[in-house]
C-alpha cells in the first residue's frame, strides 16, 4: 500500500507519457484528457492515503525509492514524504485536474502536447516535493521549468511566445543564481543531501570559504525570488500569467511558480539553513514588500489574468512572511495558505478561462454586468476572492490570520499590522474587479453571452467547496492539528 | 585561499559579469541566449572549483554532466522560442515584444 | 446547560436557511418570501424565550474548546437577547415591507438570501463570546451590505455601494489588529476569559477605528447617506436593525462590559460622538434629498446612543440600550415611509413634493408618530431614553457634555419638521398617487404604533434595560 502510495509519485505521469505515445497520434488525442484525470486523481488519493498512514504509524516522514536500493553506500538518492509535502502533493493533483477540466473545453486540437506537456510538469512538480538532495532539486526545478516554457507558448500565437521568452530568461538567471548559490554551498560541505548540508553550515563562521558562502546566500534568496516572483523580482510573472492560454493560467498560477519558487524555498530553508536569522530577516522584508506590492499593483491593472497575476505576488508574500516568521505557527500558517492560495487563485483562473471563452476578451473595460449571464463563475469569483482578501469564514482568513499571529509573536507587531492592513488592497482589487466584470449593469453586447457549461463550471463549483469547507470547518481542522501535536 | 582558486573565482566572477553585462545591453534575443549560457558556463566552473576544494569529485561531474543536458534542453527551447518569434516578427528585436503591458 | 438549542436556533436558523431561499425561489417565489419572513420571525421568539433565562443571572453558555486561546462559543445574556430582540423584531416588519416594496425588481432571490443572512450575521454576532466570531459576522454583514447597497447594479450605485464595503472592510481590519493585539496581551480570543483586562490605548484606538466606521460616526460616516441609493428596505434594515447597530452593540459589550478603561476615554468617546451629532444634524438641515436627511439623521442620532453608552453613568447606559430599541422602531418606520413616497412619487428630492397627505394619509399619520419618537417629543419611547440620556451625561463627571446633546435635540425637531412640512403639507404636487400595498403600508403602521405604545407602556422597557445594564456593570 504505501508503497505503491509513494511510487505513484513519480511513476505514474512517468507511464502516463509512455502510455500516450506508444499508441498512436490519434488515438493519445482522444484518450488523453481522461488519462490525465485518471493521474491527477490517483495522486489526489495516493496523497491522502500517505498522510492517514503518516498519523496512523505516528510517523513525521515516509522515506522511499523509486527503483533503486535505497540503502546503498554510493550515490543512493533517497525520497521523502512529509506532512507538508504531502499537502503539496494534494494541491499538484488537485490543480492539475482543474486545469485538465479547464482544456477540456479550451485547448482545442493541442490536446496530446498539452497533456504530455502536464505529465511532465507534474513529475517535476512531484519531484520538487519529494527530494531529500539539492542535485535532484535542481534537475526537477529545470524539468518542471522547461515544460512550462513550452506550455506557455503552446499555441504559437504572438503573445504567449513573448510570455514564454521573458519567462524563459528570468528562469535561466534564477537557475543560475540558485546553482551557483549550491555550488559554493558545495564547497563548504562536500555534500549535497539536505541533512549533511545543514550539519557543516552548522558553523559556517568559521568556514574557510565564509564569504563565498554568504555570497551563496545572497545568491539563494535572490534566485529562488525570481523563480517564486516575489517583489521587487517578479518582472515575467505578470507576463506570463496574462500571455498562456488559459488552462496553463490555471496551472502556473495555481501552483507551478509556487512548487518551483516558494515550496522549494521553504523546503532548502527549513531543511538546509536552519536557523540562519539573517536569510530569515531578508525574506520577511521581502515577504512584507511583496505583500503591499502587489496588492496596490494589482489595483491599476486593466486585464483580468493580470490583476491575478499581481494579487499572485502578494499572496506568496504572505506565506514567505508565515516561513520567515521561524515559528511553527507561522509555517503551519504558510502551509495552509499554500493549500488555500492553490484552491482559490485555481478558482480564480478557471473563472478567467470561463470569461475568456464565453467573451472572448479579459479586458475588464470591456466587460460588465456578467453576473446575470453568469452566474456560477460569478458567485465561485466572489467566494475565491473574499477568501483571498482574508474575510472569514472562508478559508484564507484562517490562514492569514495564524501567519499574522506568528509574525506579530516571534518578529514585531509592526510586520503583522502592516501584513493586515495591506488586504484592505486585496478588498479593493476585488471590488473592482467585480464591479467591472460581475455586478454592475450588463453591457449591451454581453447579452447573448451564456454560462460556461460542463466541465469549466464543475472545477469552479468543486474549488469553491473546498473553500468554503476548509473555512467552515477550520475549527475541526485545528483541533486535530492540536491532536496531533503539530500545534 | 590559494592562487589557483583565486584565479578560478575570478575568472567565475568575470564570465558572470560578462554574461549579465551582454544580458543587459543586447536587444537581440539570441545574443540574450548566448548571454545565458556564459553565465551557466561561469557556474559550471564553480562546481568543478567546489568539487576540487572539498574532494568530492565524482559527485561534482555527475552534477556538471547533468547540468550541461539541462542547459542545453533550455537553450533549444529558448531557441524554438526565438525562431517561432522570428516568423512572427520578422526580426529578432526584443524591442519588438511590447503586446504584454499593464 | 439546557437551552443551547435555543440560541443555535436563533442563530442557525437565518444564517443556514438564508441559503435555502435562491433554491426554493427558482420553484415558488412566494414560499421563498414566506420563508424568508418564518425564519427572521423564529429569530425573534427564540430571542423572546431566551429572555427570561438571560435575566436570571445564569445565562445560556455553550462553548467549543480550541488550542491556541481560540475558543469559541455563544453566550446568552440579557445585553444580548436584547439586542437580538430588537434587531430581528424591526428586521420582521421590514421583511414583511418588502413583500410589497421589491416584488417589480429583478435578483429577488440573491435580495431574500442576503436579507436574512444579514440578520443571521447580527444574531451570531450579538451571542459570540470570541472576538474572532466577532469578526466574522461583521465581515458577513459587510458582504451582506454590499450586495443589497448594489441591488439596482447601476455604475453609481455599485460605486457607493464599494465605497460602503471599503470602508466598513477598512475599519473592521484596524479593529482586528486591535483584536490580534489585545490576543498578544491576554492569549485568548475568549471574551470571557479576559473579563476586566485593561487594554492599551492603541488597540481601543484601533477597534474604536472600526466600531466608528461601522456605526457610521464622524469622521467616518460619509458612506452611510451614499447608501442611500439602495431600496428603502435596505436603507432601513442597515439604520435600524443591523449595520449601524452591529457597531453600537460591540462597543457595549467590549467597552462597556468586557474591558476597564482609561477615565479619559469617558469624555473622548462622548465628545466624539457629540461632534457626531451636531455635524450631521447640520447636514441633514440642508439636504434636500429625503433618504439622505433621514441617514444624517441617524448618524446624528447614534451620538446620543453613544454619548448613553459612554458618560459612564447607570442611567445613561440604560437610556443609551432603551435608545437603541426606540430609535430601531421609530427610524425604521421613517425610512420605510420614505420608501412609500419615494415609490408613489419617483422622487428622493423634497423640494419636488408636497400635499402628500392627503395621498398618502397612513403613511403621513406613520411617519408623524415616528418622527415624533425620533425628535423625542412625550409620550413618545424617544422621549424617555434621550431624557435617561441626557439626565446620565449631566449627572456624569462632565456635565457640561449634555449641553452639546440638548442643542443637537433640538436641531432634531427642526430638521424633521422641516421634511416632515415639506412633504406632507402645502401645495399637492403628485395628484394622481395612491398609498402602497398593503403589505407596505401595514407595516409602517406597525412601527408608527410600536413607537407610540413604546412611549406609553414605558415602564417594561425601561425596566428591562435597567435590569440588564445594572447585571451587567455588576458583573
Amino acid at each position: 500500500m504505501i508503497t505503491f502510495a509513494t511510487i505513484s509519485f513519480l511513476g505514474l505521469p512517468l507511464l502516463a507519457i509512455l502510455l500516450l505515445n506508444v499508441v498512436s497520434k490519434k488515438t493519445g488525442g482522444a484518450i488523453s484528457i481522461s488519462v490525465g484525470y485518471v493521474v491527477a486523481i490517483i495522486q489526489m488519493i495516493a496523497a491522502v492515503v500517505c498522510m492517514a498512514l503518516l498519523w496512523m504509524h505516528g510517523k513525521d516522514f515516509i522515506e522511499f525509492s523509486l527503483f533503486w536500493d535505497m540503502n546503498a553506500t554510493l550515490g543512493a538518492a533517497k525520497l521523502s514524504v512529509d506532512l507538508f509535502s504531502l499537502v503539496v502533493l494534494f494541491c499538484i493533483g488537485m490543480v492539475s485536474l482543474a486545469s485538465l477540466l479547464t482544456a477540456k473545453k479550451t485547448i482545442g486540437e493541442k490536446t496530446l502536447n498539452y497533456t504530455n506537456l502536464l505529465m511532465v510538469i507534474m513529475l517535476g512538480m512531484n519531484g520538487i516535493a519529494v527530494v531529500t538532495d539539492l542535485f535532484s532539486l535542481y534537475v526537477f526545478l529545470e524539468i518542471t521549468g522547461i515544460a512550462s516554457f513550452v506550455l506557455i507558448a503552446l499555441l504559437n500565437d504572438k503573445r504567449g511566445l513573448e510570455g514564454a521568452f521573458k519567462y524563459l530568461v528570468m528562469s535561466a538567471i534564477a537557475s543560475a543564481l540558485i546553482l551557483g548559490s549550491f555550488a559554493l554551498i558545495f564547497t563548504q560541505t562536500g555534500s549535497l543531501v539536505y541533512g549533511d548540508v545543514a550539519k557543516a553550515l552548522a558553523d559556517w563562521r568559521n568556514a574557510q570559504y565564509a564569504p563565498l558562502l554568504i555570497v551563496g546566500f545572497v545568491m539563494f534568496i535572490a534566485g529562488f525570488s525570481i523563480k517564486a516572483g516575489i517583489a521587487p523580482f517578479h518582472g515575467w510573472l505578470p507576463d506570463a500569467y496574462q500571455s498562456a492560454p488559459a488552462s496553463v493560467s490555471v496551472l502556473l498560477g495555481g501552483i507551478v511558480t509556487k512548487m518551483a519558487g516558494v515550496y522549494a524555498l521553504i523546503r532548502v530553508l527549513n531543511s538546509v539553513f536552519v536557523a540562519m536569522p539573517m536569510i530569515n530577516n531578508t525574506l520577511l522584508i521581502l515577504g512584507l514588500i511583496s505583500i503591499v506590492f502587489g496588492a496596490v499593483a494589482a489595483c491599476g491593472q486593466k486585464d483580468f489574468k493580470r490583476i491575478l497575476a499581481y494579487s499572485s505576488i502578494s499572496q506568496i508574500g504572505y506565506i514567505i512572511l508565515g516561513v520567515a516568521s521561524g515559528s511553527l505557527l507561522g509555517f503551519v500558517g504558510a502551509m495552509l495558505h499554500f493549500f488555500n492560495h492553490a484552491t482559490f487563485k485555481t478558482t480564480l483562473f478557471v473563472n478567467s478561462a470561463a470569461v475568456e471563452m464565453q467573451t472572448g476578451t479579459t479586458d475588464i473595460d470591456q466587460l460588465g454586468g456578467l453576473q446575470a449571464r453568469m452566474p456560477v463563475t460569478a458567485v465561485s469569483s466572489i467566494l475565491a476572492f473574499l477568501s483571498m482578501a482574508g474575510i472569514p469564514p472562508l478559508a484564507g482568513f484562517w490562514s492569514k490570520l495564524l501567519i499574522i499571529i506568528a509574525v506579530w509573536q516571534s518578529v514585531s507587531a509592526v510586520g503583522g499590522g502592516i501584513a493586515l492592513a495591506a488586504s484592505i488592497f486585496t478588498a479593493a482589487y476585488f471590488l473592482i474587479l467585480q464591479r467591472k466584470v460581475f455586478f454592475g449593469p450588463l453591457e449591451d453586447h454581453l447579452t447573448e453571452v451564456t454560462e460556461a457549461k460542463g466541465t469549466i463550471s464543475l472545477a469552479a463549483v468543486l474549488l469553491s467547496i473546498v473553500t468554503v469547507a476548509f473555512g467552515v470547518l477550520f475549527p475541526v481542522i485545528l483541533n486535530f492539528l492540536h491532536l496531533q501535536g503539530i500545534l | 585561499m590559494n592562487i589557483v582558486s583565486a584565479i578560478i573565482l575570478t575568472a567565475a566572477l568575470l564570465m558572470i559579469i560578462a554574461g549579465m553585462f551582454c544580458l543587459v545591453r543586447t536587444y537581440n534575443l539570441i545574443r540574450i541566449i548566448i548571454a545565458i549560457e556564459i553565465a551557466m558556463k561561469a557556474i559550471t566552473l564553480l562546481l568543478v572549483f567546489a568539487g576540487a576544494v572539498n574532494g568530492n569529485m565524482a559527485l561534482s561531474q555527475t552534477f556538471v554532466i547533468t547540468m550541461i543536458v539541462i542547459e542545453v534542453i533550455v537553450a533549444v527551447v529558448a531557441a524554438g522560442i526565438a525562431i517561432s518569434l522570428y516568423h512572427k516578427n520578422g526580426n529578432v528585436d526584443i524591442r519588438e515584444l511590447t503586446n504584454l503591458k499593464g | 446547560m439546557e437551552g443551547q438549542g435555543i440560541i443555535f436556533v436563533c442563530i442557525f436558523v437565518p444564517l443556514i436557511g438564508a441559503f435555502l431561499l435562491p433554491i426554493v425561489g427558482r420553484v415558488m417565489p412566494r414560499l421563498r418570501n414566506i420563508l424568508a419572513l418564518l425564519f427572521v420571525i423564529t429569530a425573534f421568539v427564540t430571542a423572546v424565550i431566551a429572555l427570561p433565562q438571560a435575566l436570571s443571572g445564569t445565562p445560556i453558555l455553550w462553548q467549543m474548546k480550541l488550542p491556541l486561546g481560540f475558543t469559541m462559543g455563544f453566550f446568552a445574556d440579557g445585553l444580548a437577547v436584547f439586542m437580538a430582540m430588537t434587531s430581528s423584531l424591526v428586521a420582521s416588519i421590514i421583511v414583511f415591507y418588502s413583500f410589497g416594496y421589491i416584488e417589480h425588481y429583478p435578483n429577488q432571490n440573491e435580495y431574500y438570501m442576503m436579507v436574512v443572512l444579514f440578520i443571521g450575521s447580527m444574531m451570531g454576532l450579538v451571542y459570540s463570546t470570541n472576538l474572532l466570531l466577532i469578526y466574522l459576522f461583521w465581515e458577513i454583514s459587510a458582504i451582506c451590505c454590499w450586495r443589497l447597497i448594489g441591488f439596482y447594479r447601476g455604475k453609481d450605485i455599485v460605486l457607493r455601494a464599494d465605497k460602503a464595503f471599503l470602508m466598513t472592510v477598512g475599519g473592521a481590519l484596524l479593529m482586528l489588529i486591535g483584536f490580534i493585539s489585545v490576543y498578544m496581551q491576554t492569549g485568548t480570543f475568549n471574551l470571557l476569559e479576559m473579563q476586566g483586562n485593561t487594554i492599551t490605548t492603541a488597540a481601543m484606538v484601533l477597534i474604536l477605528f472600526g466600531i466608528l466606521s461601522k456605526s457610521a460616526t464622524l469622521p467616518l460616516h460619509t458612506w452611510l447617506p451614499d447608501a442611500g441609493v439602495a431600496p428603502s428596505p435596505v436603507t432601513s434594515l442597515l439604520h435600524a436593525a443591523v449595520l449601524v447597530k452591529i457597531g453600537v452593540y460591540v462597543f457595549a459589550r467590549l467597552f462597556l462590559v468586557n474591558f476597564q478603561l482609561d477615565p479619559v476615554w469617558d469624555t473622548v468617546v462622548p465628545v466624539i460622538a457629540g461632534v457626531s451629532a451636531l455635524v450631521s444634524a447640520g447636514a441633514a438641515m440642508v439636504e434636500t434629498d429625503i433618504k439622505r436627511i433621514i441617514a444624517y439623521s441617524t448618524i446624528s442620532q447614534l451620538g446620543f446612543i453613544f454619548l448613553g453608552l459612554s458618560c459612564g453613568t447607570m442611567v445613561g447606559a440604560a437610556g443609551g440600550l432603551l435608545y437603541i430599541l426606540m430609535h430601531s422602531l421609530a427610524k425604521g418606520g421613517l425610512f420605510l415611509c420614505a420608501g412609500i413616497v419615494e415609490h408613489s412619487t419617483h422622487t428622493k428630492d423634497i423640494n419636488k413634493m408636497g400635499g402628500l397627505a392627503k395621498r398618502l394619509p397612513i403613511t403621513a399619520v406613520a411617519f408623524a408618530l415616528c418622527a415624533f419618537s425620533v425628535m423625542g417629543i412625550p409620550p413618545f419611547g424617544g422621549f424617555f431614553a434621550k431624557y435617561m440620556v441626557i439626565y446620565g451625561a449631566a449627572t456624569s463627571a462632565s456635565p457640561w457634555l449634555a449641553v452639546m446633546f440638548i442643542i443637537g435635540a433640538v436641531m432634531t425637531i427642526i430638521y424633521l419638521l422641516r421634511v416632515f412640512i415639506k412633504v406632507f403639507f402645502g401645495e399637492l404636487t403628485h395628484p394622481d398617487i395612491k398609498e402602497g400595498s398593503w403589505e407596505m403600508v401595514s407595516s409602517v403602521a406597525i412601527l408608527g404604533v410600536l413607537s407610540l405604545l413604546g412611549g406609553i407602556f414605558i415602564n417594561l422597557p425601561s425596566y428591562v434595560t435597567t435590569f440588564i445594564i445594572e447585571s451587567l456593570l455588576n458583573l
